[in-house]
């Protein structure tokens, strides 16, 4: 009885032992968020890792969810003890909003091959326009429509230029309250299809954001 | 009307038939042609990758809560399934 007992614990430990050396990467952390800063360019986050096993661990391969986030490490293979950290920049473009963006790691680590570093970039918008189409269908009255424009704080606009790119659409701007403006927006007529590209420019500077405008006959699509 | 989400590459590579290209990272661009194409009560459907699995659904939601478009939908399963389905 007290041989099988003995026996019993030296397998328990020979276990533990085994999942000790078996214990490869250590994430830090794997999801990170980022706030960057209002007209960034990119937003970057950094994953910190740590071999904490006694085996090199190699990185086969590291891929991004899309081609607008890469992913960049300085070596490819981890020796015991050591760390290291994989870069992942956020193009940000015209994304706005809550963007996630995933970096999938995968090495020769068997109890976890695969690894899913989250990140996920809060962008602000500049300019908000609700909303950013305004349509008229055929026959309905030709009369304006209003896009609401939020302007962020950090632009400090106290105007905006709105620019029509067809003349069948005239267009009007209003302060509405404080970083808060109207812009008005009418066809000349519903008769006949039509459609134009509203830019829309703080006096301040800064990147345009567009609006659409179009008058819609439902029997006969704009081309 | 179907919304290809997928970066630029992707969609070049190959996409559903009549597919127009509407991703974040050229949205200022792209967006007014689909507008442009779009009419009233069209379904439209918005569709990505295993890859780019967040792409369409993003696409979707700026689709609805910016030019309050209704109907617009997200295709289960992305590019893949559509593929499955065609063979």
């Amino acid at each position: 009885m007290k041989t099988k007992i003995l026996e019993l614990i030296a397998i328990l430990v020979a276990l533990a032992l085994a999942n000790t050396c078996r214990a490869g990467l250590k994430w830090e952390q794997t999801q990170i968020e980022l706030h960057p800063e209002p007209g960034a360019a990119t937003a970057v986050g950094t994953f910190k890792y740590k071999n904490t096993g006694d085996t090199l661990i190699h990185f086969k391969s590291i891929t991004t969810s899309c081609g607008c986030t890469t992913a960049a490490r300085k070596k490819d293979d981890v020796a015991p003890g050591e760390a290291g950290e994989i870069t992942a920049t956020f193009k940000v473009g015209a994304s706005t909003g809550v963007q996630q963006k995933t970096v999938r790691v995968e090495t020769d680590d068997a109890a976890a091959p695969v690894t899913v570093l989250a990140l996920r970039a809060v962008i602000p918008q500049m300019l908000e326009l609700r909303p950013s189409f305004v349509y008229w269908e055929n026959s309905e009255p030709a009369k304006p429509k209003t896009i609401i424009v939020k302007a962020a704080k950090e632009l400090h606009a106290t105007s905006l230029k709105v620019t029509s790119s067809s003349n069948d659409f005239v267009t009007s701007v209003s302060s509405a309250a404080q970083n808060e403006f109207k812009i008005e927006v009418q066809p000349h007529d519903t008769a006949h299809s039509a459609s134009a590209v509203l830019t829309v420019q703080p006096d301040s500077g800064g990147k345009p954001v567009y609006a659409t405008a179009r008058v819609v006959n439902p029997t006969i699509s704009a081309q | 009307m179907w919304l290809d989400a997928r970066p630029d590459g992707e969609f070049a590579a190959g996409h559903i038939p009549g597919a127009k290209l509407l991703n974040a990272e050229h949205w200022d661009d792209l967006l007014p042609e689909v507008l442009n194409a779009w009419t009233p009560g069209q379904k439209v459907i918005v569709y990505c990758s295993k890859q780019s699995c967040d792409a369409s659904h993003e696409v979707a939601r700026r689709l609805r809560d910016e030019a309050n478009l209704k109907n617009v939908f997200v295709l289960e399963g992305g590019w893949e399934a559509w593929q499955e389905s065609a063979k």
